[in-house]
Parts: C-alpha cells; sequence; structure tokens
C-alpha cells in the first residue's frame, strides 16, 4: 500500500524499529503505549536483531508523524529499550516475500 | 563519577555467606541506606517478615493500616526526604492495593521501591489463592517492575530497582518475589550498588549549542517569564536555580509540586501558576516575549486551552525527560538534561540583568488579585471561617518552616495558594493523579522523612473519610503529625464546579461526617473542633504545640468557592476573579 492511499487526516503508515534488551514483559510495555493512546497496532513483530543478546520490535501504525515521534519518546524511556527509530515507508526498502504451496505431482510431471 | 570508583574499588567478599532470598533481600536494603519501611503482612510475604523478625534493630516497619495508605507514606517520606520510600505488601489484594499509589507516584515523579510477596512460582498462572498478575497490572503505572522467581537473583535486581527509582527522572518500581525466592538459600556474596544499566540513560547529553540558543534567547528578551516545576527540587538545583533567577532578573512563578524551591517571598517569587493560581503569572503568560520552563510538564491544569497557550513567545523548555519536550507544547529551544547541570551553564551567559518594569507588572497584578480575592478570603471580619484564614493564621504560628501536606480538592488549592514555604521539599500533595485520601498516609511518611520538621496535614472532610484508618498507624508508630481539617459539609471542589457550570445542581457531593474529634479519641489522638473565629489561632496554636499527633476540626463557610480559576477549556488569559 502506498503512503497516499492510507493518508487520512494527516495519518500515514510509520515503521517503528525498537532495539531492545531480551526481557520478559516488555512486549506489554511497549504495547501499552500504543494502546493508552488508542492507536490500533497494524503490525508487530519481535525477534532477535543482528547484534548478539539484542532485540528488534518492528511496529506497524498508521499515525500522524506527531504523534509517532511522541510516542516514540514514550517508548525510548522505558529502562529496557535501547533505541527507537520511525520511518514512512518511502524511507525504507520494501522486500515482498511469498511462499507457494505446488503439488508435488505437477513438478513431476515437469520434470518428466 | 565518584559513586562508580566507590563501587569498583569495594572490595569483593571472598566467602559466600549462605543466606535466604529474605535475609539477602533485607541486607540490600541496609547498603541502601533505608531506615523506614512501610507495609503490611501476609500470607505471599510471610517469608520476608519472618526475616525481618531479626533485622528489627536495622530497620524501622512502619505497620500501616492498608496497602494505600503504606505507599502514600513511601511517597511522603521520599518527598520530605529526597530518598527513596520502601513499601511491603502481599500478593493479591496487597499488591493491587497498591495501585493508586504507584500511579500517583508516577506522575509525580517520586522514587520508590515497592517489595510484594507472590505465590510459589509453581502455582504462577493458576489463580492460586490471593494469586494476582501484578507485573501486568502495574505495568503502566511503575518506571519498572520485575518478578524474581530464584533468590539468587535478588542483590543483582534489588540494586537495580534502586538504581532506576532515584535516577533520571525519579518513579517507582515494584519488585514481586514469589515465595520460595523468599525461602530459598543460596551463596550470598555481599550487595553491590547498581550504577550502570546499559539500555537505560538517566539522564541525556547536555548539548552546549542548545545552552547557548537559549541564552541568547533571553538575553534579547524584553519581557522573559520563568515557569518551574517539581525537577529543580527533584534534582536538587535550588541554588542553582535561585542563582540563574537573580542573575538574570526574571520573576519565576511555580507548579504546586515545584513551590518551596526558593522562599515564597523572594522578590521574583511571582506566584503560582495553573487553574487556581494567581492571576499575574496566568494573564502574563499570554504576554511574555520567552517562557522559560524548567522541571515541569506543562499540565493541562496549568495550560488550560493548548492552543491559547504562550502563542506569542518563545519557548524554552529545560527537562531530563526528553519524552516531554514538545509533548504539550512545541518549544523553541530544548535544552535536555539535568538542571542541576543546565542551569549554572545557562547562568554563566545569561546578562545580568533587572526586568524592573516587567516585574512591576505582577507586582500590579497581584495587587489587583489582592483586593479582588485575597483580602476577603484570608482576612473576613464577620461570617463563617474561611479556608484561606485558617492557612493564613497557621502560616503566622508555623513561619513557613512546616511540612505542609494537603489532600484533593479545595483546601489543596488553598493550602497551595497560601501557605507559607521557607524550605525546599515542605509542599507535599498529590499534584498529577489528585488522589484523595493522599494526605493522612503521606504526613505520617512525611514525618518519619523529616523528624525535625512540624509536620501538618491539611485535609477535607471528604478526603479524611477515604484514608482515616491511618489514624491507627498514628497511634501505634506514636508519629507526630499535626491533622487540619477543613470541614465545608461539601465534596466543595466538585460542588464548586456544578454551581459554575451545572447550575447549582448538588449531585451527590452533599458529604455527611462523623464527629472527627471522637474518631480520633477512639485511636487515643487529642483533638479539638472549632467553630467560632475568636477561637481559631488558640486551637491552632494548641494542635501545634501539643506533645504528638493532634486533630484540629476547623468548621469553615459551606459554599466557598476558590478563585482566581481558568475555566476548563479556557486560556490562561481569561482566568476569572470571581
Amino acid at each position: 500500500m502506498s503512503t497516499q492511499e492510507t493518508a487520512h487526516q494527516g495519518k500515514q503508515e510509520f515503521n517503528i524499529t525498537v532495539y531492545t534488551e531480551n526481557q520478559i514483559g516488555l512486549l506489554n510495555r511497549i504495547a501499552i503505549i500504543f494502546t493508552r493512546r488508542k492507536i490500533n497496532i497494524d503490525s508487530l513483530n519481535t525477534s532477535p536483531s543482528e547484534i548478539d543478546s539484542i532485540h528488534r520490535f518492528t511496529i506497524v501504525i498508521d499515525e500522524t508523524e506527531e504523534v509517532v515521534r511522541k510516542v516514540c519518546r514514550q517508548i525510548e524511556k522505558q529502562v529496557e529499550v535501547l533505541k527507537v527509530y520511525y520511518h514512512t515507508n518511502a524511507d525504507v526498502i520494501w522486500q515482498e516475500m511469498a511462499l507457494y504451496k505446488v503439488s508435488a505431482e505437477v513438478i513431476a510431471e515437469k520434470a518428466g | 563519577m565518584e559513586a562508580l570508583q566507590e563501587v569498583l574499588t569495594e572490595p569483593q567478599q571472598k566467602e559466600a555467606i549462605e543466606m535466604s532470598g529474605s535475609a539477602a533481600l533485607l541486607e540490600a536494603l541496609i547498603v541502601e541506606g533505608v531506615s523506614t519501611i512501610f507495609g503490611y503482612p501476609g500470607g505471599a510475604i510471610m517469608p520476608i517478615y519472618d526475616a525481618l523478625y531479626d533485622y528489627k534493630e536495622k530497620l524501622n516497619h512502619i505497620l500501616v493500616r492498608h496497602e494505600q495508605g503504606g505507599i502514600h507514606a513511601g511517597q511522603g517520606y521520599a518527598r520530605s526526604s529526597g530518598q527513596v520510600g520502601v513499601v511491603f505488601a502481599t500478593s493479591g489484594p496487597g499488591a493491587t492495593n497498591l495501585v493508586t499509589g504507584l500511579a500517583d507516584a508516577q506522575i509525580d515523579s517520586t522514587p520508590l521501591v515497592c517489595i510484594t510477596g507472590q505465590v510459589f512460582a509453581h502455582l504462577l498462572g493458576t489463580d492460586a489463592f490471593q494469586e494476582t498478575d501484578v507485573i501486568n497490572i502495574t505495568t503502566p503505572v511503575t518506571k519498572w517492575n520485575y518478578q524474581i522467581t530464584d533468590a539468587e537473583e535478588i542483590p543483582e535486581i534489588i540494586a537495580k530497582a534502586f538504581y532506576i527509582a532515584r535516577t533520571g527522572r525519579p518513579g517507582p518500581v515494584l519488585i514481586d518475589i514469589t515465595k520460595n525466592a523468599q525461602i530459598q538459600k543460596f551463596a550470598y556474596k555481599g550487595y553491590t550498588p547498581c550504577n550502570h544499566i546499559r539500555s537505560y540513560r538517566p539522564k541525556p547529553i547536555v548539548r552546549p549549542q542548545f545552552i547557548e540558543q537559549a541564552a541568547q534567547l533571553i538575553n534579547e528578551a524584553k519581557k522573559p517569564f520563568i515557569l518551574w516545576g517539581q525537577g529543580v527540587l527533584l534534582g536538587n538545583a535550588e541554588q542553582e536555580f535561585k542563582a540563574f533567577i537573580e542573575k538574570a532578573g526574571i520573576p519565576a512563578a511555580w507548579t504546586i509540586l515545584g513551590v518551596g524551591a526558593i522562599p515564597t517571598d523572594h522578590p521574583l517569587n511571582v506566584g503560582m501558576l495553573g487553574m487556581h493560581g494567581n492571576y499575574g503569572p496566568n494573564v502574563l503568560t499570554n504576554e511574555c516575549d520567552v517562557l522559560i520552563a524548567i522541571g515541569m510538564r506543562f499540565d493541562d491544569r496549568v495550560t488550560g486551552r493548548l492552543d491559547k497557550y504562550a502563542k506569542q513567545a518563545k519557548i524554552i523548555h529545560l527537562d531530563i525527560d526528553p519524552a516531554e519536550i514538545d509533548k504539550n507544547v512545541q518549544t523553541t529551544v530544548a535544552v535536555w538534561g539535568d538542571c542541576k547541570e543546565t542551569l549554572p551553564l545557562l547562568t554563566q551567559l545569561v546578562e545580568e540583568k533587572q526586568h524592573t518594569d516587567w516585574v512591576n507588572k505582577f507586582y500590579d497584578f497581584a495587587d489587583r488579585e489582592n483586593e479582588a480575592v485575597i483580602d476577603a478570603e484570608l482576612h473576613p471580619t464577620e461570617g463563617e471561617m474561611t479556608m484561606g484564614e485558617v492557612v493564613d493564621q497557621l502560616n503566622r504560628l508555623t513561619n513557613g518552616d512546616a511540612v505542609i501536606v494537603t489532600d484533593v480538592g479545595q483546601h489543596q488549592m488553598v493550602g497551595c495558594r497560601y501557605a507559607k514555604f521557607n524550605h525546599t521539599r515542605s509542599n507535599i500533595t498529590s499534584g498529577g493523579l489528585g488522589t484523595m485520601g493522599f494526605a493522612l498516609p503521606a504526613a505520617i511518611g512525611a514525618k518519619f522523612g523529616a523528624q525535625d520538621k512540624t509536620v501538618v496535614a491539611i485535609i477535607g472532610d471528604g478526603g479524611f473519610q477515604m484514608t482515616l484508618q491511618e489514624l491507627g498507624t498514628i497511634m501505634q508508630s506514636g508519629v507526630d503529625v499535626k491533622i487540619l481539617i477543613l470541614n465545608n459539609r461539601f465534596l466543595g471542589m466538585v460542588r464548586q464546579w456544578q454551581e459554575l457550570f451545572n447550575e447549582r445542581r448538588y449531585s451527590f457531593v452533599d458529604i455527611q461526617s462523623p464527629d472527627f474529634v471522637q474518631v480520633a479519641k477512639g485511636y487515643g489522638i487529642a483533638g479539638r473542633c472549632v467553630n467560632e473565629r475568636s477561637e481559631l489561632q488558640d486551637a491552632l496554636k494548641e494542635m501545634l504545640n501539643h506533645q504528638g499527633s493532634f486533630l484540629l476540626e476547623v468548621m469553615v463557610t459551606k459554599e466557598n468557592n476558590v478563585f482566581p480559576m481558568v475555566p476548563q477549556g479556557c486560556s490562561v488569559s481569561e482566568i476569572r476573579l470571581k
């Protein structure tokens, strides 16, 4: 989806990247910063980052930049959060991946 | 850096001692300098209380009557002493009863370490007796929280808890300890206080270019105006603040949590901000050319309508918490950092000035406010007594040297407006959360935190009934707290709003009270009730001179309103004098 398509009332899709310690309960501590302002989280992924022992949250929300900036500062002040960045879709490179399920028989036929 | 050196050079204990998790917790508290704990025992925290039995000489535990009372006492202690307040509670209802106090401490940046007991680790998630998910319940209202399920974790986690609670922008920390971890014996290798957490930066780095930009704006300003908040107190920066305003000659107004950083009588102290603040500071907020906010967070009760707030002014905001910058008011120059560090840097760069005409404008507004509101409130000659005259008479007797603890409502606004403060950390009130029932337990804690001070709790008839069970704590601990109930037989602030904005439809604000003096008597606390102006001064003297706690109930006028007032949704310059 392009930025223009989702833009309404100055809102657009933002990708928030949060680098954190790997700590029980931190997911909730971060999530409630959004729910407190009644912001819907469109997507949330958490996994180990490329840096050993540091985890990364990738959160996608539809909001104004002003609100995103404030939310990011409130996330960044959590004790176990190292750094927060936010980007619009235009700022980041998107890679899309698809997984297709193909019948083995079809492959076998072609191979034959 | 000194602290770091100390810790690094501390000799490591060579041999480990076998110790229970409970004992390790108490050892940690002693190393952290804790002398007073406010708490209430229960099933899941029994091993800690059992260990406490052997530490009675070193740790003074005050048995409260309700966990909410315990945490408010911890807050009062922290606010009057500047130390971390420590609170113990059991699992389940004990822990949930802490929630109001945690929310209060979180919004008012009060350093607390709360220890809650929890069911055995193997019972977590099973709806065991008195099990509640205290970590998830308290996450929104704590700076940090953590559940310990293994005694080995205790020294390190308690060290982190104190470090997080007291550094940066302070706040409440809750540590939940399962019963097995309290009982478990482990190899205790000593306690090392924490001075660094990788992911936590208590103070932002001070950037000189922003100090320079701020100084330039201040030096060019014709009508600069300072707003200060509790950050000045929390940063122990009262002297630095005074040096700054005196050199720059800038009038300064306070939030109710910031009052006391400089004395009430200081010529540049122009009064209180906000909804029931002083006339001049509110009106002139919309006339100043540079607004300098120091350690305050532009609460809506201070700013009124934001889109009409100081729009003509350039805004400089000094704060330790980057999340506060641009949260409510857009700044021109943001000075991130601890004001203990940033204020002296700014003082160096500002020119020595006196904005005499501008300061006089505040005095002119003060004269108008005196005529329109204050004289009648403080010096009535007939009719029923007013809250203001009680506070004024109290000032005459304490000379502004007492610690004043207020609850929430009309008496709070009157107390903050009219009480005189010569010293820092002497106004203790529930500012952000507005917690009725705060004052009585907070006053108990405040007295333990400032033993050499007279502590007067000014409370309304409504708020007093929310936590009056803490009279039992006063009785048993023997703490000397003066309780001044201003009884208007109404939930006064709500009644005031109903009068002004709801066509006097007094909906459930007519509150009945017991005979407070008799209630106090039941707890062995002396008391007196006065109805007549002629008795007031004598009664206040009796209260202050009494050895030990004393409850004085003063019957004040029923339908008095607190003015000035910025009605909700209005701009600060639309402040009403009547």
